[in-house]
């Protein structure tokens, strides 16, 4: 063999070894962030869906600013920062909160009062079910439910062991483009590579995509050092890149704040049409009062939006953000691809699609490494039982606990004390219990339960939900609610997709090597065995 | 929506599998390119797709749902594939007409 | 089955030679893989980090480009960092590199100081 080639089998050996551990080590916490984080490509209609008695109709974002500032005028407007959410396409409410005066008396650390929903109609507070909504699975994607900065570090590192495992999956897979079409199944092992390699390649870009974004996501937590290098005090790197004013002083002399609307209307002018997504007002009712609009993301691809700071004592203009540098329009650019908040429901859905195909990702390579290390006949290993249990408890254990979260928004009563609390635990307990349950099971039989038992609790969520409120399916299509006529159809989908995955698992346990239908002649000619042993390693 | 660049794109990778001696069907398909013209055909499409995409919502997030939308359209197929393969195969000729009429729609 | 039956490094850990330590500590070829991992997630994160910092420090451009351009592309470094460890057979070669070029580069960024 000549020295390039040993050298290349080498590599490949190596980049195959890495592949294979730094893959099994994140693959579960990976499957959990790839599941969720897919989910919360809905997060507002994960939300709007958990509050079924809100029927919000779209209203301008003037008029939204208008409501919700009166509404703080009246509530408290001697604060020191009013911060307004304006509702947008998919978001139908305005969300408010303030920043009290620091109480020189109390001592107390400087406190935010409670978020408030408003009516963007009426300004006045929404009375609807306490829920975390698709902010729980979205916020569990990356906090991974671990007291903070821990899950925020452990999501991190199992992003860059996902970085390191693609590029090293890469390398390994040699024959990418032969069998960039190649899915056969009921080939055991085979098509459990096969399975993996068409979710990686055919995803490729999204895969790549998703986890450098992912870490870029939190860069300034991961890798704060760049800025100690080229800033004394880090405030000055916040203020170069995002543009947060250093905080003014009210000079206490009581001028009435400017109205808000014509300074919506004319940040919005500034921006050619492009929509504010949220109000900065600090100082209130003071000389000195400060008025800062922020463009929203929702509309192109950089989600680092622009900014205009506007006097609330006379209406003039202070300052605006600086276009931004390639740098910066890069990790703007970057932020916006991994949020996909840019996107329309066609490209949202493909959003969808893409991170299941993630998720399937990890699944196979999770599944692929007991495939390769299952000996008929002998008693397994440890590892390999810890594997087998622990990929159950994942694959097919956590989108029960999903769908738990869902169901326990429909029976927990909606007036609970503490519910939203119990909507979380509900998704926990489900999860972890099943696991627990599935270890007093025989493996095949644990892996048919346990997916049936997800996909019942998915079938179920139309039916709950129609006995439960006035919106069920069939009040969805006479009244044209897309929304739940879509979440609806999704559960099905869901259901019949888990639903599919117990059914194999039940019918595999005859022989996995056995051909029970042969594969069309058409499908694919067989490979030279030996070409296949090599990809296998 | 921009529907039409996943639907282009699923025509020119069905078009790029029948240029893999593998993946063509053994009794053929009653209208089926050559090989080289397939791969032809292929690229050409996955090129009028960008195209289509961009005209829709301009170049950078047209670039972004071209390379989104030809990923699930790549996935889909193998999917169909596996389990109907002449199916897969054939969707591509209604999915090329559909398109059209879609941009004939939005536009 | 690669990893499993037969891990990459046999040569440079010395995985064939007779142990001569007791059975429940961890053998030679165990100590010398666990040196090679925190060689690999620590020192790759320290030198990421370093040279980072040193690029971002270094860099002719407005600081604020400087600093993002060294935050976006120090996970790749990493990453490669994270590889190479794996990669190269010789255990010694690895650690002199990696934790060589994350005290050079961090200790030359902090010798120069923060941009003015």
């Amino acid at each position: 063999m000549s020295k390039a080639a040993s050298d290349e089998k080498g590599l490949r050996q190596s980049m195959a070894w890495i592949h294979t551990w730094l893959g099994l080590l994140a693959g579960w916490i990976l499957f959990a962030m790839f599941l969720t984080g897919t989910a919360s490509y809905f997060r507002p209609e994960i939300t709007r869906w958990m509050q079924p008695e809100l029927h919000l109709a779209p209203v301008a974002p003037r008029q939204a600013a208008e409501t919700a500032v009166a509404h703080m005028q009246a509530t408290s407007p001697d604060d020191l920062q009013w911060y307004i959410y304006l509702p947008d396409d998919r978001t139908p409410e305005t969300r408010i909160f303030a920043m009290p005066k620091p109480d020189a008396e109390a001592k107390a650390p400087r406190k935010r009062r409670a978020e408030i929903n408003l009516d963007p109609a009426t300004g006045e507070p929404l009375n609807a079910r306490e829920t975390r909504g698709g902010e729980h699975f979205y916020r569990f994607h990356f906090q991974l439910q671990l007291p903070h900065p821990w899950g925020r570090w452990l999501a991190g590192l199992c992003a860059i062991f996902m970085l390191t495992a693609i590029i090293s999956g890469v390398i390994t897979h040699k024959r990418i483009f032969v069998d960039f079409f190649t899915l056969r199944w009921n080939k055991g092992q085979r098509s459990w590579l096969d399975a993996h390699n068409v979710s990686a390649v055919l995803a490729l870009p999204f895969h790549a995509m998703i986890t450098y974004t992912g870490l870029i996501t939190l860069f300034v937590m991961y890798m704060p050092w760049p800025i100690a290098a080229n800033y004394p005090k880090p405030a000055a790197f916040y203020t170069d890149a995002y543009g947060t004013e250093p905080d003014g002083k009210a000079l206490g002399k009581a001028v009435p704040l400017q109205p808000i609307g014509p300074l919506v209307d004319a940040a919005s002018r500034e921006w050619q049409g492009g929509r504010p997504r949220t109000i900065v007002i600090r100082n209130p009712n003071d000389a000195a009062a400060t008025v800062t609009i922020l463009r929203s993301g929702a509309e192109r691809l950089n989600a680092r939006g622009e900014s205009i700071t506007y006097s609330g004592a006379t209406g003039a203009k202070l300052t605006q953000s600086a276009p931004p540098g390639p740098a910066l329009t890069t990790a703007g650019v970057m932020l916006g691809l991994h949020l996909g908040n840019f996107a329309g429901p066609v490209l949202r859905w493909t959003y969808f699609l893409l991170g299941l195909t993630g998720t399937a990702m990890v699944g196979t390579g999770l599944l692929l490494w007991t495939a390769k290390r299952r000996k008929p006949g002998a008693r397994p290993f440890f590892g390999f039982r810890l594997v087998e249990r622990l990929n159950i408890a994942t694959i097919a254990c956590l989108p029960a606990g999903m769908a738990a979260f869902l169901l326990s928004n429909r029976l927990i009563p909606a007036g609970l004390e503490g519910r939203a609390e119990l909507e979380v635990k509900a998704m926990f307990w489900t999860w972890f219990g099943m696991a627990a349950l599935a270890l007093l099971r025989p493996v095949r039989r644990a892996w048919v339960e346990a997916l049936a038992l997800s996909a019942a609790a998915f079938a179920a969520l139309p039916l709950v939900n129609m006995a439960t409120t006035d919106r069920g399916l069939f009040a969805s299509i006479a009244g044209g609610d897309w929304l739940f006529l879509s979440f609806d159809g999704a559960m099905i989908a869901i259901a019949a997709l888990l639903g599919f995955g117990a059914w194999r698992a039940g019918q595999v346990k005859t022989a996995p090597a056995s051909k029970r239908r042969t594969p069309r002649p058409t499908a694919m000619p067989a490979v030279a065995p030996a070409r296949e042993a090599a990809d296998v390693a | 929506m921009s529907l039409e660049t996943g639907l282009i794109s699923y025509a020119a990778l069905v078009s790029l599998a029948l240029a893999v001696k593998k993946h063509r069907p053994a009794p053929p398909l009653p209208a089926m390119p050559s090989p080289r013209t397939a791969r032809l055909i292929g690229w050409l499409l996955l090129a009028a797709a960008l195209i289509v995409a961009i005209w829709r919502v301009g170049p950078s997030q047209g670039l972004v749902a071209w390379i989104w939308q030809m990923c699930v359209a790549g996935a889909l197929f193998v999917l169909l594939q596996s389990w109907r393969s002449r199916l897969a195969l054939t969707l591509a000729v209604p999915s090329l007409l559909l398109a059209p009429l879609l941009m004939m729609i939005g536009a | 089955m690669l990893g499993y039956a037969q891990p990459h490094m046999p040569q440079g850990t010395g995985m064939n030679r007779q142990s001569l330590l007791p059975s429940f500590l961890p053998s030679r070829r165990a100590w010398h893989m666990i040196a090679r991992c925190v060689t690999a997630l620590v020192g790759g994160y320290a030198a990421a980090a370093g040279i980072a910092s040193l690029g971002a420090r270094l860099l002719p451009i407005a600081r604020v480009e400087a600093t993002l351009w060294g935050m976006i592309l120090s996970f790749l470094i990493l990453a490669s960092f994270g590889l190479w460890a794996f990669h190269e057979r010789s255990l010694l070669k690895v650690a002199l590199v990696i934790w060589g070029s994350a005290l050079l580069s961090a200790g030359l960024t902090i010798a120069i100081g923060s941009r003015p």
